[in-house]
């Protein structure tokens, strides 16, 4: 009878601490937004580009175009971070806002990688990697979006 | 220790753990009320199903858990401890579909209260993949099957990927939380869980209506998000307003319906032989 107490005591104390577990965690999504922007701010800034203005791509906000310009001539990057998958790339295609500039094409980054269209396939696998990477504490890093980059002006 | 207790307690352990976390931010960005009133984020349809699933459970003719289940049990309860909502799910449908196929009979409460389970738990995960990898072909798929619609009543309209652009230059953006697929998707899981709950045996016969079910729906849809594109106003009422709670009740009826309908056909057709009720 104790044995039979004791597993069910147990698996009620493995379930409750996965509960508990999970309840402790931070939102991942806003944690990597602040995270993944001030970086690449700071990677920016080593190539001579200045943060100029953020907007959003969409009425909700859920879409932000971040502008990059160059310290010493007249143009830049537009990027645009993906979390979740390519929904938003024919709105960042799009962008017509800097009408008076030439416009490069649309290319995408993830982990350090060029891609010439997004890939969804290594957004999946690179963020389920981050994830077991987080929880065995490899890593204290958020998920990693695909950054959509497109360039302005004449650079 | 009854089987009963011991699956369910896995099954409701399991399912706390994938749905604690959108539960809880839904819960502080609404409030508790309003959190409850909306199902705290997660459709009634899942809940419906949920209920249905303990429900099967629960008619079950009880037995002594094996040492396989404690195993299995054990296995799944050592998953959960991974802080992922998504890994919660995958360990749920792997004990489900443990309940489901190595330990009940075909044509038994307990079997079909499992599959239950592991259609809701496989849901989230097979969406996801589904949406990260196929966003493109599905967003476009709505949004070509939108323009189509709208080209009826408004030639004008133009369209750049799964953005539509209406005649009086009101633009929609088609994203994965508006797509036909997520609808669909839904809408299968609570046809499933009818047929489940009605009839034990289940035939070849019944994934036919699955076809006309997936078209209706996908056809709902593609009228939302014509009427979306139209102006300002009528992308409020139908997506946020009264408009989006007619459209959603609407799928959900159409799913009751054709559910209702392959039971009603399936006892027919063979004399209400093991059925449920």
């Amino acid at each position: 009878m104790w044995r039979r107490y004791m597993l069910i005591s147990l698996l009620l104390f493995i379930g409750v601490s996965g509960i508990a577990l999970k309840m402790t965690g931070r939102n991942n999504v806003e944690h990597s937004e602040q995270r993944e922007i001030a970086l690449l701010t700071q990677y920016m800034s080593v190539h001579g580009l200045m943060p100029a203005e953020t907007f959003d791509l969409n009425n909700e906000g859920s879409f932000i175009a971040h502008v990059y310009r160059h310290k010493t001539c007249d143009g830049g990057l537009l990027i645009s971070p993906m979390y979740r998958n390519s929904e938003a790339v024919d709105l960042f295609s799009r962008q017509a806002i800097y009408r008076d500039y030439k416009m490069g094409s649309v290319f995408y980054s993830l982990d350090g990688e060029e891609y010439e269209e997004f890939p969804n396939l290594d957004l999946w696998l690179s963020q389920k990697i981050n994830a077991v990477k987080r929880i065995a504490g490899l890593s204290d890093g958020g998920i990693s979006p695909v950054f959509a980059v497109r360039r302005f002006g004449y650079c | 220790m009854p089987r009963l207790k011991l699956f369910s307690i896995v099954f409701a352990l399991g399912l706390i753990n994938a749905m604690i976390r959108p539960v809880r931010e839904h819960i502080i960005e609404f409030g508790f009320v309003d959190s409850l009133i909306g199902g705290f984020g997660i459709s009634f349809i899942v809940w419906f199903g949920i209920y249905c699933s303990f429900d099967l459970l629960r008619k079950y003719a009880d037995q002594k858990a094996s040492r396989n289940d404690w195993v299995m049990a054990f296995i799944t309860m050592v998953l959960l401890l991974i802080p992922s909502a998504s890994m919660s799910w995958i360990a749920l449908s792997v004990f489900a579909g443990y309940c489901g196929f190595f330990v009940f009979q075909s044509a038994t409460f307990g079997r079909n209260s499992c599959l239950i389970m592991l259609a809701i738990a496989l849901r989230v995960p097979v969406s996801d993949i589904c949406l990260k990898l196929s966003a493109d072909a599905l967003l476009q798929f709505d949004a070509m099957a939108t323009l189509s619609l709208l080209s009826m009543v408004s030639p004008e309209a133009i369209r750049q990927g799964n953005i539509i652009i209406g005649a009086g230059g009101h633009e929609l953006l088609i994203m994965t939380g508006c797509a036909s697929f997520t609808n669909i998707s839904l809408a299968l899981l609570l046809w499933f869980t009818v047929v489940r709950t009605q009839i034990l045996r289940y035939r070849a016969a019944l994934t036919f209506y699955i076809v006309p079910l997936t078209i209706i729906v996908m056809g709902i849809n593609i009228i939302r998000l014509s009427l979306m594109t139209l102006s300002q106003e009528q992308y409020f009422f139908y997506h946020e307003g009264l408009g989006a709670e007619i459209i959603n009740s609407l799928i959900l009826l159409v799913a009751l319906g054709m559910a209702f309908l392959s039971v009603y056909f399936e006892k027919r057709k063979y004399g209400g032989k093991a059925y449920v009720a």
